[in-house]
């Protein structure tokens, strides 16, 4: 199997143990890329003397790393980007799309929500607190009415006291005597007022 | 580090112009298409996957932070993504003949010998890598075509990078494991691509896999 002992290494009176050829292999990997430190260097260097078997496996190694790096990119076909600028340009408005159905649904969901609360609500009101409400809706009834009641009558009562003579007797003296005691309040302001414009006696002398 | 054009397109492309992503998709699209085709193996879907990875870009870019490099976040991406579908397609199974990069070569027109024996490495080596665990794959990816460092290779997989010189580590030793069964198993390549490869043994730099072929050939 000469293919084998290519890869695998081969003659050498020892034979590494397994532990030591994973060693070796590592420090190979490390070799090829020119990473080894001193130590891993020195550790290498002493594997390869002491093992024959290590030196065509190194060899082997070297000759595919080689061929490895000789392989040239894989070009993109031409056209690539402008291929791409179409898928990017069909993304977006796949997004978009998809935005807006989430938005219009999201929409749609509350709508219904409060839609179906404010039934669901109604609904539940007039089924289990018929009672309930009826008789809120009486006694807001009654309320009303016997507001109304007692306006009437409060107005009413007033017309019939004002249509007696004494009322109306009482109204007249009531604004005489406001005429008088307003007249009475004039005069005496503007009689102050009239004071206040004189000079006074040190200015006169 | 990024270019200070390149910053300002993608600070552009964060308020929502679509110009400086396309200019940002321009300067990225090789390495990234690169990373998928290795992945995948199949430019169609390498092509799609790219697609895909600049689209969810544009779609995370308020989360991008400019402290790291743009093309590890890409990366970071892009790798999540072909994971993602190499898991989907996981019963499918694609072997060497079936590999689109194989296809490719097997056209008409005639080809100096060298870039086809070259083209056939290079179509064997991305076969091979096909067969790795994606985990293993892209550490290789990003070390042998963009050059990361073990650092960049741990941002872009979220991996520490003790992590990263592990998996680099077993990725190589897959390959060569892989290299040597495919060597004791399969015969000698046939048909019209086997006097390339003899042929030019004697001048064209060896690789593993015809350095075996032609010790079974003698």
């Amino acid at each position: 199997m000469e293919a084998k002992k290519f890869i695998q290494g081969s003659g050498g009176r020892h034979r590494p143990t397994p532990e030591q050829e994973e060693e070796f292999m590592l420090l190979m990997s490390l070799s090829l890329d020119n990473l080894a430190d001193a130590g891993e260097a020195a550790q290498f260097e002493d594997y390869l003397t002491r093992y024959p078997t290590f030196v065509t496996q190194w060899q082997g190694w070297q000759r595919l790393h080689q061929q490895f790096a000789a392989i040239p990119h894989a070009e993109p076909p031409v056209g690539f980007v402008d291929r791409f600028e179409v898928r990017l340009i069909q993304q977006e408005r796949r997004r978009r799309l998809w935005l807006g159905v989430l938005i219009g649904s999201v929409t749609f969901l509350l709508w219904a929500s409060v839609v179906v609360g404010v039934f669901s609500m109604g609904t539940y009101l007039f089924t289990n607190q018929g009672s309930w409400l009826s008789a809120l809706v009486q006694n807001l009834t009654y309320s009303w009415v016997n507001l109304m009641q007692w306006v009437s009558t409060g107005w009413e009562t007033f017309v019939i006291f004002a249509g007696t003579p004494q009322a109306q007797a009482i109204g007249v003296g009531y604004l005489l005597m406001s005429v008088v005691l307003l007249g009475g309040w004039l005069t005496v302001l503007r009689r102050s007022l009239h004071l206040q414009e004189l000079p006074s006696p040190a200015t006169v002398a | 580090m990024m270019s200070e054009q390149e910053e300002v397109w993608i600070r552009e492309a964060q308020t929502g112009s679509k110009r400086s992503f396309s200019r940002l998709v321009e300067a990225y699209q090789r390495p990234v298409y690169n990373l998928t085709y290795r992945m995948l193996g199949s430019p169609e879907e390498a092509e799609d996957a790219a697609q895909e990875t600049f689209l969810r870009a544009y779609a995370r870019l308020e989360q991008y932070d400019v402290n790291h490099k743009f093309s590890t976040w890409l990366f970071s991406i892009a790798n999540h993504h072909c994971i993602d579908r190499l898991r989907k397609r996981r019963a499918k199974y694609v072997s060497i003949d079936d590999n689109p990069v194989l296809e490719n070569l097997e056209h008409d027109s005639p080809q100096p010998e060298e870039d086809l024996l070259n083209q056939e490495l290079a179509a064997e080596l991305q076969a091979l890598l096909g067969k790795l665990d994606p985990d293993y794959r892209t550490p290789l990816v990003l070390r042998y075509w963009e050059d990361c460092s073990y650092e960049e290779i741990a941002e872009s997989m979220g991996l520490t990078v003790s992590a990263v010189k592990s998996r680099l580590f077993r990725a190589r030793k897959q390959i060569a494991d892989l290299y040597a069964n495919q060597a004791a198993t399969t015969p000698p390549l046939s048909g019209k691509r086997e006097p390339v490869a003899v042929g030019r043994r004697e001048t064209v730099p060896q690789g593993p896999l015809l350095f075996w072929r032609a010790s079974f050939a003698t």
